[in-house]
């Protein structure tokens, strides 16, 4: 839990605030919970739901980003141009910073769909977003990340 | 006057620097039609051949996070939660154990509405049959029927 919170959230208290308030949210529902299903999907889409309205609240503040629009304008297209063709080799930190700096709705999509390996569908289904929504999030993301990288490493 | 692209040029184009497609390709999620058209594109293609190897290097590295380290101030929070969840399942256990019903048949009772009608129906035929019970018009006339 506290390594999904930290996922979405990028920072260590926020993680630990966020995984202290599943823990205060699953205790007393425990009992309830269907004995010999798994836990773990309970327990993320808690953890995922908690992230998402921590978020929420954030962007309302007037001195962050506005949640659905905190979309990242994105170069164009480099086509067949071949010196945008070198190879890219980066480190574990330069993705990490790069995916830091994502738009939150962003990050979250990219981390289920590819730390959770959930489907579009599911994804679409926890973020409580349109299938399309998430598509377009996850492209931008995924080409961001690219554009921070080739940023990072080629001077 | 211009001649019209070659109808594989103009696929060509359609697809060259599509950032939609190629992370759909490095993903696996594209369909076969517009793989075929990508695959014959990327071999013609160094900058896409490119994009496509970082995009599929940026998902493999996003599928293979590093370990993160846990706050030591959460052991206590998530012992309690574990110690709790196994109390849970053994007493949910116990309750399985104790119950005389088969777990099948508790959640299932559906065919168990019809069993006093099949008793019923069954203490009818034996009764219907008998030459010393008074009986209906049916036993009546079932034993009438018997005589001839």
């Amino acid at each position: 839990m506290y390594r999904r919170a930290y996922s979405f959230l990028r920072n260590r208290d926020d993680a630990l605030e966020v995984t202290q308030d599943v823990f205060l949210r699953v205790l007393p529902a425990i009992s309830r919970f269907r004995t010999g299903s798994p836990l773990w999907p309970w327990l993320r889409r808690i953890t995922t739901n908690i992230c998402l309205n921590r978020l929420r609240a954030e962007a309302r503040r007037p001195e962050t980003l506005p949640w659905e629009h905190a979309v990242e304008e994105l170069r164009s297209p480099e086509a067949c141009d071949p010196e945008a063709a070198a190879e890219l080799a980066w480190d574990r930190d330069a993705l990490d910073r790069a995916l830091a700096r994502l738009p939150a709705v962003q990050r979250i999509a990219v981390v289920l769909r590819h730390e959770e390996e959930l489907a579009y569908e599911e994804i679409a289904e926890v973020m409580k977003l349109p299938l399309g929504t998430v598509k377009t999030h996850l492209f931008r993301a995924r080409r961001a990340l690219r554009e921070a990288l080739r940023n990072e490493v080629v001077p | 006057m211009n001649q019209p692209a070659h109808p594989d040029r103009q696929d060509h184009r359609r697809v060259c620097g599509d950032h939609g497609l190629l992370q759909q390709y490095a993903e696996g999620t594209l369909n076969p039609a517009e793989t075929r058209t990508l695959k014959e594109h990327l071999a013609a293609c160094t900058a896409c051949r490119s994009a496509v190897s970082d995009y599929k290097q940026i998902m493999w590295d996003l599928s293979h996070p590093p370990e993160v380290e846990l706050p030591a101030e959460l052991e206590g929070s998530y012992q309690t939660l574990m110690a709790e969840w196994r109390k849970e399942q053994a007493s949910a256990k116990r309750a399985r154990s104790r119950s005389f019903i088969p777990a099948w048949a508790s959640q299932s009772v559906s065919w168990t509405r019809y069993l006093p009608t099949t008793q019923v129906l069954k203490a009818l035929a034996v009764r219907v049959r008998d030459p010393q019970w008074p009986g209906s018009l049916l036993g009546r006339v079932l034993r009438r029927g018997g005589e001839r």
